[in-house]
């Protein structure tokens, strides 16, 4: 049957009609697919919603991250501030705050919270959970392969170069066949991709139902978690090199020439 | 915002005009008084009469068609409520909201801001205490305190308060314009020079805290205080040069005058003496008293 379908297909595309696909192909695989994708959204949203627990911010990791701000501020705006003022500041902060190690015992410096990133048990655990989020879109992958496989689904209204023949008609043996046929396993990666404008229409922008947009903020986040030390010397380092330009002092200059 | 002075409301501009005479307000259609308790919930200006009026006159004419708005209102109306000091109503919405919100620390605070205006002192803190016992971050729950201790007139409970709470969150400017206020209600000028530095830090181009830096400073008194005051003065007349700053017009007079008390030839002095004089000759059609001094 697959094969006389084919002969027929193949017989109408050399006469260029186009195809004509059986319309029972969108009733059972072009909507099944996408109906299950979408469900795997919401799954995954609300799966992740009620396995949210309240977020914990130690004193210690804000109270650094503050300073950290703090200072920062501090050196922009140096200009504003009268020279006792700087003076006094930078003092405070190169001495009290960041602290040099006398020693060369590391721990000597500012205890630095354990950040996630570097604590073993959480990262085996954020592992796993990223792992977790991985396995449905496998097995789904499997499952279109398997049951929806040999066959061409739909054709994309827009034109493709032939490179992507052998990534879009996987399990099609036609040689000549127009790239625009394609693949149910192509239709899911479009559902995969195009579902999430869909889902930030459905659950809010900020939803869990995008893995790699979930992967790509978790890096940016280790990223950022530094070790608070590496940070504090060289907060330290800036400090000592500041020089400070008092903008203030021809203030009164410039408003008697200016009026 | 109950302690502190809004800083962003001096310096920005609200988007719609929001109406200032009780007159006007009885025309106000219902969309308008939508617009008016957003634009406030938005850009935060202290103005509870408004807020109260709009909020009841939506409340009372067209409640089930606000949706889910009408919690976000029945908390700005309780705020009014508590400052136009209509303690039962703003009950009423402590319960509307509770009722919604049943394990909400939002809705505790207000419980307790409301014991705050009956005078409950004891019953406030605790329930502050308890928010911060599950949330010991929570930056609105310290600020009340430091408002209760306030209150209760304990200037030094409430300065150590907002120290114990600075050594953590070290970037809240809020923070440090209600300590600056404390410190100069206890007369302690150098260390409220200090915390305003802060501020300057945090907003170079805020022309009001280059004002309350200048004032410190001429209090502080001394040359050197004097001269900086004089600079700071500049520059704050420099960043707001309507007659909204006149203050810093009429301080800059003054410190020149206590300058040249101690120097009369400092020809710099001089200088800036003659452009303020004429500075506030030019106002006078705006600030007829300031300029009356003159004389």
């Amino acid at each position: 049957a697959d094969c006389r379908m084919m002969m027929m297909m193949t017989t109408m595309l050399l006469y260029g009609e186009g195809m004509v696909l059986d319309p029972r192909i969108r009733d059972w695989v072009l909507i099944p697919i996408f109906v299950v994708k979408l469900m795997d959204g919401l799954v995954r949203q609300f799966i992740s919603v009620m396995l949210k627990s309240k977020k914990r911010t130690s004193k210690d990791a804000t109270a650094q991250q503050n300073t950290l701000r703090r200072s920062g501020v501090f050196r922009a705006s140096s200009q504003f501030v009268p020279d006792g003022a700087f003076a006094m500041r930078r003092k405070y902060y190169t001495t009290k705050v960041f602290k040099a190690p006398e020693t060369s015992d590391e721990n000597a410096g500012p205890q630095a919270p354990q950040m996630p990133m570097q604590d073993p048990f959480v990262m085996v655990d954020m592992m796993k959970q990223n792992l977790a989020m991985f396995v449905p879109n496998i097995v789904f992958m499997g499952w279109v392969s398997y049951f929806f496989a040999g066959f061409v689904l739909m054709r994309l209204p827009f034109g493709l170069s032939d490179a992507f023949k052998s990534m879009f008609q996987r399990g099609i043996g036609l040689q000549s066949l127009d790239v625009r046929y394609v693949s149910s396993l192509s239709w899911f990666f479009i559902c995969v991709f195009g579902l999430r404008g869909l889902f930030s229409v459905l659950l809010g922008s900020n939803n869990n139902s995008d893995e790699t947009k979930i992967m790509r903020q978790q890096m940016a986040a280790g990223g950022m978690q530094q070790d608070a030390t590496k940070q504090f010397a060289a907060e330290r380092t800036e400090l000592e090199i500041a020089q400070h330009k008092y903008v203030i002092d021809q203030c009164e200059q410039r408003l008697v020439d200016q009026y | 915002k109950f302690v502190s002075v809004n800083l962003n409301s001096m310096s920005s501009t609200c988007q719609t005009k929001l109406p200032d005479d009780p007159k006007e307000w009885e025309q106000l259609t219902r969309q308008q008084c939508i617009e008016i308790l957003r634009e406030i919930r938005v850009n935060p200006v202290r103005k509870p009469a408004l807020v109260y009026f709009c909020g009841l006159k939506l409340l009372n004419e067209s409640a089930s068609s606000l949706g889910s708005e009408i919690w976000a209102i029945y908390e700005q109306l309780t705020i009014a409520a508590i400052d136009t000091h209509e303690l039962e109503n703003a009950a009423y919405f402590v319960l509307k909201l509770r009722s919604r919100f049943p394990h909400s620390q939002r809705v505790e605070r207000l419980r307790a801001m409301i014991k705050e205006a009956e005078g409950n002192f004891e019953q406030a803190l605790r329930i502050y205490r308890k928010i911060l016992r599950e949330t010991p971050c929570d930056r609105a729950a310290h600020h009340r305190i430091v408002a209760v201790e306030k209150a209760r007139g304990n200037r030094q409970g409430a300065i150590e308060l907002l120290h114990e709470y600075l050594k953590v969150n070290q970037t809240d400017e809020d923070s440090y314009y209600e300590l600056m206020d404390l410190y100069i209600a206890e007369g302690n000028m150098r260390k409220a020079a200090y915390c305003c530095e802060e501020l300057i830090l945090h907003e170079p181009h805020n022309y009001y805290t280059m004002l309350k830096y200048a004032e410190i400073l001429y209090t502080l008194g001394g040359s050197d205080s004097l001269k900086l005051a004089r600079k700071y003065y500049c520059n704050s007349v420099r960043l707001n040069e309507s007659t909204a700053n006149i203050r810093a017009v009429y301080g800059l007079w003054q410190t020149c005058k206590a300058i040249k008390a101690n120097q009369n030839n400092d020809k710099e002095n001089n200088e800036v003496l003659a452009w303020v004089e004429k500075r506030l000759k030019a106002l006078q059609p705006q600030a007829p008293d300031v300029a009356a001094m003159l004389k």
